[in-house]
């Protein structure tokens, strides 16, 4: 367990590390629109915009904020697309430590760096905002009619969906994490196991075909399981459940699909997906 | 104590090609031996193997008594190509990653071995020759404390001093129990450390002899490792 | 680090087809007979035997072991190896290398078809040129 939890610091201390010089780079970036919004240059002069009205500061906020989505889908994608070459890396894969145990590992700072990620963003955010608040009075209202609207609408029901779909955030997240690792995994035991005598160019090719084609058998396979076996097992109809929703019934089923995965994923990485070879 | 290395009917397979077949290799505590074949005889599949880092073999790897990869990793140490880390990466911070993923790695054990190779820890992976890299690989290995030492071909590529430094640190860090096996194809330059030879031959273990016994029959080493492939050249 | 190498000026380089703990004990009695390791003086430990003469530490444990057995060398408990000072066993060695080193020059004389009158002749004839 030691072995576990100082590897995941590793881990997660290099991801995060990287996120870091993100976060930077989109404060300034949101600055720069902002000054560009919010003064004009002609002529080699710079002047105030006579069009804008908002403040530079709520200008850099709101910039801040909309590449806020942006950024945080784009680390989404990118961060286990990026954690499969560790899985890749001779020289991690020689940690003493089961192969499963290391991939739970991987996985499990790619997520918490995400997670980290996200609350440094909302920090950056409510810095910027407060900062907003300080210099610009209509920034402030704006912000006390939102809370208010907030508060009227709060009541048990929508805690409870609020709640779930955070749960089914965090599974989806768990499903991207597995399915990416699911089409290196096998794609390259299929790889190790045909026959070949071929060199590295048609390797490559062959290596996308397989993993497009498991993409394909993949969701074919999703398909039928979610809909034809997981809904007729345990449809939310069935137990009469008074939610309006179906978030239960996607819960479950997301779950039971990140468990399959995740367990196929441990048995590829400790059977089959090896380390890359460095002579 | 449980023998250092303990491979038993070892088959594997890939791309449906064997690249070994029925290998048996007992290694017993103390020793230094030289894994040698030609290039591509599967001298570093075999380390890997060991290692855990090559899957789906078949047949039973014990390092130490140990058959599971974890514990098997745990007792051995393997020279690692350094890939894993990128080019900008200093010296300090490899030994910094060493440390946290090996709790039996020995900072001191390291410094005095990265003085007696004369590295400069703040140098960087992108700044290394070869046989410095090969020198920095070698440090790191010794400075852990394992019952098995996997060296991959240390001297490959490197000059005459370089190997010499290798050598000696491999006598002056050796322990007494602790066995090291190091691959190569050539045996000239290190035959006289060697304790045993182990050769690769056909995708298996043709041959396994004391150094001492073959100089006994007037042979050199050298020629005793060329008849096993000269053989061949004849058939 | 050690007491061999300066003195020596240079690397042992050892044959490879004759086991290495026989030269290592050759190596060392010529070490004990030129005087370069003193009688009842300690030897330099196995391992800085082993890395002076980049060899195994298995094999100079081996030639020191038949060295303590013969009685040329002494161990004393936790203090490492000693040169005896039994100066009959030491004459007694210095004759044998002697001995050996003759043995090899008559040897490779008579090869020649020199015979052993000639040798003495020629020995001493070439002795007293090289000595003015």
């Amino acid at each position: 367990m030691a072995e576990f939890s100082r590897l995941f610091n590793r881990l997660f201390k290099i991801k995060a590390k990287k996120l870091h010089v993100l976060l930077f780079f989109q404060i300034i970036a949101a600055l720069a629109c902002a000054f560009f919004t919010y003064y004009e240059v002609i002529n080699w002069h710079i002047r105030k915009n006579p069009q804008n009205n908002v403040g530079i500061i709520p200008e850099w906020a709101i910039y801040f904020v909309f590449l806020a989505f942006f950024v945080i889908f784009f680390v989404y994608f990118i961060t286990p697309l990026k954690s499969e070459k560790f899985n890749r890396s001779q020289t991690w894969r020689l940690a003493a430590i089961s192969d499963g145990q290391f991939y739970l590992d991987n996985v499990l700072s790619t997520f918490v760096s995400f997670i980290y990620f996200i609350v440094l963003e909302f920090v950056a955010a409510i810095i910027l905002l407060f900062l907003s608040y300080l210099t610009d009075k209509p920034v402030v209202y704006f912000f006390r009619d939102l809370l208010k609207s907030i508060q009227r609408n709060l009541d048990i029901n929508v805690f409870w969906i609020i709640l779930g779909t955070i749960v089914l955030a965090i599974l989806s997240c768990f499903f991207l994490y597995f399915v990416i690792s699911f089409f290196n995994f096998a794609s390259r035991a299929i790889l190790d196991f045909v026959p070949a005598n071929i060199n590295g160019a048609v390797v490559k090719v062959l290596h996308i075909v397989i993993i497009f084609g498991l993409i394909w058998f993949f969701f074919k396979i999703q398909n039928i399981f979610v809909y034809k076996v997981l809904l007729s097992v345990i449809h939310p109809t069935n137990y009469g459940l008074n939610f309006s929703s179906s978030l239960p019934f996607a819960i479950l089923a997301n779950a039971i699909c990140d468990l399959i995965l995740l367990g196929s994923n441990i048995f590829l990485i400790n059977h089959f997906y090896e380390a890359t070879e460095h002579k | 104590m449980a023998n250092p290395l303990e491979i038993t009917d070892l088959v594997y397979k890939k791309n449906q090609k064997k690249i070994i077949t029925d290998l048996n290799l007992t290694l017993k505590p103390g020793k230094i031996v030289a894994l040698l074949g030609e290039n591509g005889a599967g001298k570093t599949t075999l380390m890997r193997i060991i290692s855990g880092v090559a899957k789906n073999y078949q047949g039973t790897v014990k390092v130490a008594g140990f058959a599971k990869e974890s514990e098997r990793k745990d007792h051995l140490s393997f020279t690692d190509g350094l890939t894993g880390f990128s080019h900008s990466v200093k010296v300090n911070e490899i030994v910094k990653f060493y440390q946290i993923l090996y709790h039996d790695f020995s900072l001191k054990q390291f410094e005095q071995l990265r003085k007696f190779m004369n590295l400069d820890s703040d140098l960087r992976l992108s700044e290394m020759s070869k046989g410095m890299k090969e020198k920095l690989i070698i440090a790191l290995t010794f400075s852990r404390k394992t019952d098995l030492y996997l060296l991959d071909e240390p001297f490959s590529g490197i000059d005459a001093m370089a190997r010499k430094k290798i050598i000696k640190s491999i006598i002056l860090w050796k322990q007494e129990k602790s066995t090291i096996l190091i691959s190569d194809h050539f045996v000239n330059e290190i035959a006289a450390v060697l304790d045993e030879v182990v050769i690769i031959k056909n995708k298996t273990i043709c041959m396994q002899k004391s150094t001492e016994e073959i100089r006994a029959d007037n042979q050199t080493v050298e020629d005793f490792y060329e008849s096993f492939y000269q053989r061949e050249e004849e058939e | 680090m050690g007491v061999l190498q300066p003195k020596d000026g240079g690397h042992v380089e050892f044959k490879d087809n004759i086991p290495i703990y026989l030269q290592i004990k050759q190596y060392l009695y010529r070490q004990i007979i030129t005087g370069k390791l003193k009688p009842g003086k300690k030897i330099p430990s196995v391992r800085e035997l082993a890395v002076q003469l980049t060899v195994n530490v298995n094999t100079v444990q081996r030639a020191l072991q038949q060295m303590n057995f013969e009685g040329i060398l002494y161990t004393k408990r936790g203090e490492g190896n000693f040169v005896t000072e039994d100066t009959t066993l030491l004459d007694k060695t210095k004759r044998e290398l002697i001995n050996a080193e003759l043995d090899k020059f008559v040897h490779s004389m008579n090869s020649l078809g020199v015979s052993d009158e000639q040798i003495l002749k020629s020995l001493s004839e070439y002795l007293k040129k090289e000595r003015e």
